[in-house]
């Protein structure tokens, strides 16, 4: 038997690596603890029994698309492989290089994943999102169970200002900002930020109860309606502002795609606005910039007299936050926490800001910052090819630009990557399910963005 | 929606309902109830409902005299109830503490205000109120989640103190005191210590130790800040402990005169660390 024609024969049985790769996400997606070394083994594997089941689809213009949006996340990655942060906080003790390498190999082989499983014939988006809301919908659960069993409804309301003690003393946030939620095999205390971001997303899944009719397909409906009574439940149970925040946000994502998509006198100025917002945010992030390593002491000058600038850029509780991570890991060098990878400096004293943007001058220096903000821009751009030449059902094309917008929107201001309350966990978002699902999506329409290949020119290879 | 498919996610609201135990909310402690400057705010007085109510069982007076030595009052004399810190060569209750405190042996010991007892400082080390278990007469008790067994004996590490903070009188003087070097004087304590466990039937007894131990108020009569109480409880053939509890009385010469003069002063037992070695918990 030739190779083409082994090709040809394995390529039929392409199912069983996307029913793997549900597997593999919905994994990813329940966060198990954030094993990185365990969801970059399992990825690995998976491209690996990919690239041999779904070879005869690989194609040029496809495989460009990718490579060209690869390349940041192999930059951001071996930059945060090469940092000492992951040596100093997160792999504390005798560590081996092979941890920290399965930080590029990780984020490298869910990308890839992303493409394989485009190209992949057999892959049905409708039932990977039904698999992948449901892990994240079984986290949920058993977070709101963990806290319904430990601290009864309505905690955050009832216990304001009361605090818990453990091992002689006391938390260090009160019990109305704390919640349990499982890490690996165990329920701890952690912060009420990181509980909320998983009901968060899942809350997402109502958009789907907007495009789904429960006449014609009441089964899709009551499962998209069983997530949502999970997010919401757990929202409401354990209600805190962040988790209004959330449902604002969604709200108003889902308002904007809305109105875009049936009004469409509003498309130009909504367009025009979120150019607006864009160069504004640009603006201000560069204004920050200068003014917290004082390039120019006249522009700090002209903050620190005004009283508005000064609140904004200087003494509001989130953007001290910002302003001490910058001061910390960028110093007087512009390079940043880059330079000092190879030089070793193990330990550094910078807690995480609660941004994810903020935090990768931590992880990966400035360069790292560029690498991801062209991904993060390269792949919402995708977005425009991918809903005009991809085949896949609109409705869950606007339901994975939900859950990115909505995911990068709420971990830019609330990430918490140190929730433990008495354990020290150092989770930074990189190592997160949410993100590396969002890397998947990126890579997936980047791959269904791309034109479709011609009918005629694939026979004429196999003929060949 | 049929009736039916409502009435089945219906049934899932009690569901939601039964498991909110809130088995946490007992580790819960107000603000900053405990951890005021303020001596008398303090003061820590839980009592459990049924270990308040329990049934009394034996009520043992331990003596310390010369001829009987029922209970010890100093680190140096724990090696004769237990051979292993003789081996282990301790120099301070800190290095004993720190390798038998309780949360060591159980998850159970870490949770709630009296963790404080459990996690191995024997001392403020500048802590204060923070470090301690601080009651009045009153006293307060501790409930087990678990049953403990084969029990070896007890320890713990107190002070008992007057309020330093209170301009008082000297000792059979019209003269105020200047801080609390100013004030030494006679104080006798008597600690009544329950240790309670299930009968046969379940039933909850108390078990109460008494002693009385004589110190100077601040001062001990072996010269530190602390006592470092120990008895044996071999001889007691009690199992299934389910929970423990403090109280004393007390005879202080400075509240005593102070109280001539019209001035109160409130007194306090500091707990620092308890332990039950060897105890076995299920």
């Amino acid at each position: 038997m030739s190779l083409k024609e082994r090709l040809a024969k394995l390529s039929k049985y392409a199912i069983v690596p996307a029913f793997l790769a549900m597997e593999v996400f919905a994994f990813i997606g329940f966060s198990f603890g954030g094993s990185f070394v365990l969801y970059g083994s399992l990825t690995l594997a998976l491209v690996v029994l990919l690239i041999i089941f779904s070879i005869r689809e690989i194609n040029r213009d496809g495989l460009t698309n990718t490579l060209i949006l690869l390349f940041p996340i192999v930059m951001f990655s071996l930059l945060i492989c090469l940092g000492t942060y992951m040596r100093s906080h997160v792999y504390v003790g005798d560590y081996t290089l092979a941890e920290e390498i399965f930080v590029p190999i990780g984020l490298i082989s869910v990308c890839l994943c992303g493409y394989l499983l485009g190209i992949n014939k057999t892959f049905k988006l409708k039932t990977f999102l039904i698999v992948l809301y449901g892990s994240i919908a079984a986290l949920v659960l058993v977070n709101l169970f963990a806290n319904l069993i430990n601290f009864g409804p309505f905690h955050t309301l009832l216990y304001k200002g009361y605090y818990m003690y453990y091992a002689g003393k006391r938390s260090s946030v009160p019990a109305d900002k704390m919640a349990y939620t499982l890490e690996g095999f165990q329920i701890i205390e952690s912060s009420i930020t990181h509980y909320v971001l998983y009901p968060g997303l899942l809350l997402t899944s109502v958009f789907m109860l907007f495009k789904t009719s429960f006449k014609k397909e009441k089964k899709l409906f009551l499962i998209y309606a069983l997530y949502t009574l999970i997010a919401v439940s757990a929202l409401v149970l354990v209600p805190c502002l962040l988790g209004l925040l959330f449902v604002l946000l969604i709200g108003a994502i889902i308002g904007v795609i809305y109105l875009y998509n049936k009004v469409e006198v509003v498309r130009k100025p909504l367009r025009i606005a979120m150019y607006v917002v864009i160069i504004l945010g640009v603006l201000l992030f560069l204004i920050m910039l200068i003014n917290n390593q004082s390039v120019f002491s006249g522009i700090s000058d002209v903050i620190a007299n005004n009283s508005l600038l000064n609140r904004l850029f200087n003494t509001n509780g989130i953007v001290s936050k910002y302003n001490n991570m910058l001061t910390d890991v960028i110093g007087k060098n512009f390079l940043g926490y880059a330079s000092m990878q190879v030089s070793s400096v193990v330990g550094v004293e910078a807690h995480m800001s609660g941004s994810f943007f903020f935090d990768t001058f931590m992880f990966s220096g400035v360069i790292g910052v560029v690498a991801l903000s062209f991904y993060l821009i390269k792949g919402l751009f995708n977005f425009k090819k991918y809903f005009l030449n991809s085949d896949d059902e609109k409705r869950y094309k606007y339901l994975l630009l939900i859950f990115i917008l909505t995911f990068y929107a709420f971990s830019f201001l609330f990430y918490d990557g140190e929730y433990g309350i008495y354990y020290s966990i150092y989770r930074p978002f990189y190592m997160s399910g949410p993100f590396l699902i969002t890397l998947f999506i990126f890579a997936y329409i980047a791959t269904k963005g791309v034109k479709p290949v011609q009918e005629e020119s694939a026979n004429e290879e196999i003929t060949a | 929606m049929k009736k039916l498919q409502l009435k089945k996610y219906f049934t899932l609201l009690p569901l939601v309902f039964v498991t909110s135990c809130g088995f946490s909310l007992n580790y819960l402690v107000e603000g900053n109830k405990y951890n005021s400057p303020v001596f008398s705010e303090n003061f820590y007085r839980h009592w459990d409902d049924e270990l308040k109510n329990a049934k009394q069982g034996k009520d043992v007076t331990l003596v310390n005299t010369e001829e009987k030595q029922q209970y010890f009052t100093a680190f140096k004399d724990l090696i004769r109830l237990d051979p292993n810190v003789l081996m282990n060569n301790y120099s301070s209750a800190d290095d004993y503490g720190e390798d038998y405190k309780m949360n060591s042996v159980n998850e159970m010991f870490n949770y709630g205000y009296q963790s404080k007892l459990f996690d191995g400082q024997v001392q403020c080390l500048g802590y204060y109120q923070l470090a301690r278990v601080q009651t009045d007469s009153e006293g307060f008790s501790i409930r087990f989640d678990k049953e403990g067994n084969n029990l070896d004996y007890f320890a713990f590490q107190f002070k008992a103190t007057t309020d330093n903070t209170v301009s008082c009188y000297k000792v059979d003087s019209d003269e105020l005191a200047q801080g609390d070097r100013e004030m030494f004087h006679n104080s006798v304590v008597n600690l009544h210590v329950s240790l309670y466990t299930k009968n046969d039937s379940n039933v909850i007894e108390r078990n109460t130790f008494n002693m009385e131990v004589e110190f100077d108020s601040n001062r001990t009569n072996n010269g530190s800040y602390y006592v470092f109480l120990s008895f044996s409880l071999k001889e007691y053939e009690l199992s299934r402990l389910v929970g423990l509890s403090f109280t004393f009385d007390y005879d202080d010469e400075l509240i005593n005169w102070n109280k001539t003069k019209g001035v109160d002063i409130d007194y306090s037992l500091m707990l620092y660390e308890v332990f039950l070695p060897y105890t076995t918990w299920q």
